[in-house]
Formats: structure tokens, sequence, C-alpha cells
């Protein structure tokens, strides 16, 4: 089995209250792996962790048998895990294409590049030249490639969406993380998205984890489904199996009253 | 459709100006008159100060509000590098001067860079621990320390001759030095603007946690636009030094600052074309508004002559100015050649000239 992110007994508290709870689990290489669980599970919490957003405090996280746990954001998004927020996050005043050359930014490793880039040496423009084919080839992969000199703020919510993922897979990724991607999406506008995210995994080579609300996505794409609910791993299995675990419709519509 | 210029067109085209620009200024130098030498030199040296602060300010995003401290630094620094030894030991009257500058005298050139390097150092020693905080909390530790600097100034009797302030500072300053300078300030920072690391400021100030995210180290970026912004600060300063020639801890009191702030807001937070304008206009304004300070006359009303008029003129004007022009006059695009030709096309267009 090829792992490419094992998470050993993650624990992260705010003050009193254990918002991800000796999380147990692994992902295995080109898997589309399901997260769900009722509002303040701690998935989100959980995202962070692997992300590098928070700290664990307890257990660790390995990617590809390295321990990540610890390492910044950006030195995360430079191993190779890149992620979306449930909250579209784009650079709002910045064009579509701005936004996607900005993740081609980690390919300038050290800060001679700075002095390069002011002093514009050919090197310098030659990568900038780089980064601009590399994002406008994105962004024709995705369909975006018409809205390239618009601000990013003006694209309709759905272009929004995919304009996050194009943008984090400028960074050139091996596992993607997406937190809600069909939030707010209409039935065609989830259709066309699920489509899309497999797409992108044979494209990419991706290893894919999805936080998601939206049943039919997690059910249609997903090929393996953990659930949590107050921090905890309750359940874990594939789509048929956690939609009969009793435990599962026990955290999402409580239990059954007898009279 | 719309249709752009080629870039030899605009290269050529930005070559023009800067000779254009460079002539008129070479000619000024020759025949006009002392007035408006100053005039033009403070027009550098602002244009020097609100770039900078533009830098730090409405490209990455920082809120400081500390940069007449490092325009003290860069004044004091300088000073004591290229007042003669003689001078010194005059106007150190109530302590002497320590020892390294006490024996130093150095020609003006390597005064600047060190009075900017030496910016530059206290800029990292502020931005390190200041950027922990944000937002609100961020302008009040950066006018703190701004603030802390001036203090310092005041009572350091044996670098800064205290409240008395440096006097006969030699008058180096002149046109090729501050256009020049200002030349230099406006290039390094819209080109790295232009580059990938402007876009890596950008991002910081549009969201720092989507930033973080994609890669890029906020925390070590941020430090670099806040210490590039205290170069040029430092830079700025010693230059203004040395064409006022004199220097006392109250000319760095934050309404400094916000002198510079007014005019980087006035051409619009995060454009440096929006700067270099802000700065021209707040420069070149503040000299004209100054007919309202002697007595005139409209019509037949006579107004009698009430210092500092101007400034609640300005005021007023800046208040009129930002009510219909929120976002400053450039706001965040840069005034370049492409934007001037769609202005002109279209505008020609309006009127039935350019038919397409």
């Amino acid at each position: 089995m090829n792992e490419v992110l094992r998470i050993d007994s993650v624990t992260k508290r705010f003050g009193g209250l254990v918002a991800v709870d000796r999380f147990d689990g692994y992902v295995k290489q080109g898997e589309l792996l399901g997260l769900i669980g009722p509002n303040g599970a701690g998935k989100t919490t959980l995202f962070n962790v692997i992300t590098g957003m928070y700290a664990p405090d307890e257990g660790r996280i390995f990617f590809f048998g390295k321990d990540i746990s610890g390492f910044k954001p950006h030195e995360i998004t430079r191993f190779g895990i890149a992620r979306t927020f449930q909250n579209i996050r784009l650079f709002s005043d910045m064009s579509v294409l701005e936004n996607v050359m900005v993740s081609q930014h980690l390919k300038l490793r050290n800060w001679l590049w700075f002095f390069k880039c002011i002093a514009k040496t050919p090197d310098s423009i030659r990568m900038e030249r780089h980064m601009r084919e590399e994002a406008l080839k994105l962004l024709k992969r995705v369909g975006l490639e018409n809205f390239a000199n618009e601000k990013a703020s003006s694209l309709p919510y759905g272009l929004q969406r995919k304009l996050e993922i194009a943008r984090a897979l400028s960074t050139n990724p091996r596992m993607l993380l997406l937190d809600e991607p069909a939030a707010g999406m209409n039935p065609q506008e989830t259709f066309e998205l699920m489509g899309f995210i497999k797409q992108i995994r044979e494209d990419f080579k991706l290893t894919i984890m999805i936080i998601e609300h939206d049943m039919k996505v997690i059910m249609g794409i997903c090929e393996r489904i953990y659930v949590m609910d107050y921090g905890k791993l309750i359940a874990e299995g594939n789509p048929e199996q956690i939609q009969s675990n009793p435990l599962v419709i026990k955290a999402y519509l409580g239990e059954e009253v007898l009279l | 459709m719309e249709k752009s210029l080629s870039n030899s067109l605009k290269f050529i085209l930005t070559l023009a100006l800067i000779v254009v620009i460079g002539f008129l200024l070479f000619l000024a130098n020759k025949r006009a008159s002392e007035y408006v030498i100053l005039i033009l030199n403070l027009m550098a040296i602002n244009m020097i100060f609100a770039v900078s602060l533009t830098l730090i300010n409405g490209i990455t995003g920082i809120f400081s509000l500390g940069h007449a401290g490092f325009i003290a630094i860069g004044a004091y620094v300088s000073t004591l590098l290229t007042l003669p030894v003689a001078q010194k030991e005059m106007t150190f009257l109530i302590k002497p001067l320590i020892y390294p500058f006490n024996q130093i005298q150095m020609p003006f050139l390597p005064a600047t860079l060190i009075a900017g390097l030496v910016a530059a150092g206290f800029g990292y020693v502020v931005a390190a621990p200041s950027l922990r905080l944000i937002g609100d909390y961020l302008a009040i530790a950066t006018l703190g320390l701004g603030e802390t600097i001036r203090i310092i100034a005041n009572n350091a009797w044996s670098i800064t001759n205290g409240a008395l302030g440096l006097k006969a500072i030699p008058p180096y300053t002149n046109i090729y030095w501050s256009w020049g300078w200002a030349f230099v300030t406006v290039l390094v920072i819209a080109s790295l603007v232009k580059s990938s690391y402007g876009r890596a400021l950008k991002a910081i100030r549009e969201d720092p946690i989507a930033a973080k995210a994609m890669g890029i180290n906020v925390f070590s970026h941020q430090v670099v636009s806040f210490v590039l912004g205290s170069f040029f600060a430092g830079v700025g300063g010693a230059l203004w030094a040395h064409l006022i020639t004199t220097i006392d801890p109250k000319s760095f009191a934050f309404s400094k600052t916000f002198e510079i702030l007014i005019m980087a807001v006035l051409g619009g937070l995060g454009s440096i074309s929006g700067a270099i304008i802000g700065a021209s206009i707040y420069t070149v304004g503040l000299e004209f508004l100054r007919v309202l300070e002697s007595p005139f006359k409209i019509w037949f009303i006579n107004f009698p002559g009430i210092p500092g008029m101007r400034m609640v003129v300005l005021s007023i004007m800046l208040i009129v100015l930002m009510l219909f022009w929120q976002r400053g006059i450039m706001g965040r695009d840069e005034l370049t050649w492409d934007l001037i030709y769609k202005l002109f096309t279209k505008s020609a267009r309006r009127r039935g000239v350019v038919d397409e």
C-alpha cells in the first residue's frame, strides 16, 4: 500500500474545546478520500493542522514518510500539499492570471532572486515568462483562459471556486485538500464540479482529500470516507458502508426515541 | 477591439519622457530662481518618501505610521557623517559628540548610502517584532516606534545635540541629487512591484492566509518590504537634511508621517505613479496656496493674511477630494502608456474622431 499521508493520533485543542481528538488516518496514493461530519465536527480544523495553519497539540503527520507536523504553512505547500478554503479566499483585487501566478512564486527558492528581479536580469525575465506560460496553461486547462485579465472578484461564484482550485494546482502539488468545493453551487454546477475533480486527479496524478456537506458529491466520487463527530473519527469505509452505518446515522440524525 | 502598444514603443516613450524631464530639470537648474529650485528639490524628496511609504502601506498592506522615524535616522546619520569636524565642535556645546562621528567627514554619496543602510537596519529591528501584530495594532506599534526614535533624538545629546538640533549642514542637495535618487527609488520599487515578488506582496495585502497557503513566506516578505521602504526613507531623510540645512527632533514629529501619508493616499494608496502624482500635487499645491497667507483682495472684499490659512484650505480640498475620489487619483492602477492610450482613444471615439 502506497501511503501519501499518515495522520498519527493528532489532537488539537482550543482552550477547553477538543476540536480534533486523537485522529488516526491515512490517505493512499491516488485516492479520493471524503471527510464528512456534522457542523463543528473538526473537519476544517484537521485540514488546518495538516496544512500547518495550526500546530497539532499532540500526534504527528507524515507526508510521504516525512514528519511535517510543526512546519509552517508555506513550507508544507512547498512539500506538495495544496488547499482551497471553505469561504473563498481569492486575491480579489488582482487579475485571474495574477492569482494563479502568485502560486508560481514558490519557484523562487532563495533571496538571490529578489535582487535578480529588481535588476531584471535575463534569467529573471525568463522565469517571469515561464511563470506566465505555466499559469496560462493551467487557466486553459480549467477553462478560465477567457477571463485571464478580469479581476478575480468579478468572476461568478462557480468560477471563483474553480479559480481557487486552479490556484492551488499552480503550486504543483502532489496532494490537494478541498474544503467544501460545492458549497453554494447549484445542481448543474455541482455535477460539473464532480467531473472536474475526477479529471484533475487523472491529469495531475493527484491524491485528493475533500470535505463536503453535499452527500451527492461525496457518495458520487469518493472511494473511501472518514466520518468525524466531536473531533473523533467515528466511522470509515466506502460509500455503501457509510450510508448504512448506524453510528453515522446517529451522528447526523440523532437517535430514534422508542415510545 | 482594444489595441495595445508594443513593448519597444513603450520603452522609447518612457526613455523620451525621462530625457524630456531631465532636460527640463537641467534648464530649471540653470535659469529658474532659487525658490523654484527649492520647490523642485522638495518635490523629488517627497516623491521618495511617498513611493517608499506606498511600498510598505499600499503594496504590502502593512499599515505603518513610523515613516518619520526612518527619515529622522537618515537625516541624522548623514548629517553626522558630512558635517565638518570643526562645525561639530562648535555645535555640540552641551555634550561633546561621541567617538566615531567626531573625527570623520565624508562626501555626500557614501553618507547618503550609509544613512539609508542604517535606516534599513532600524527598519529590520522595528519590523521583526511589530509584524507579529496586524491591522490597527500594527499601526499603533509603528507609530509608537517612530515617536520613540524622535524622543531618543531629543535626549541623546552626545549624538544628536538634543533639542538644539544640528545646524549649518552643508547644502549638498541639488536638483541632480534629489531627482537622481527619486529616479533610482521609483526604478527599484517599480521593478520590484512588477516582478513575482510584487505579486507576492500584493497577495499578502489581499489575503495573508491564502498567501501562506500558496507557499509564500508572509513574514519574511513583509520584513523585506519594510526594510526596503525604510532604506529609501533614510535616503530621502539624508537629502532633506542637506536641503534645509538645519534639523532638530521637532522636524520629525508624526505630522511628518501624516504629510507623507496624505501624499500617498491622495495619489492612490497602492499605486506608485499615484504616489508620484500625489507628492507633486501636495508640494506644488502647498506653495500655490501661500497667497492665502498674505493679504489679498477678491473684487472689493479685503482678506487679511492669516498664517496657517493654507493648511486649512488644503485640508478642506483634501476632504472634498476624498469624498468624490475615495481611492485617490489613481486608485491601485498604475499610469501606464497603455492606460493613456486607452483614455485617449476612448475620448477620441466618443468625439467621433476615430472610427472602427
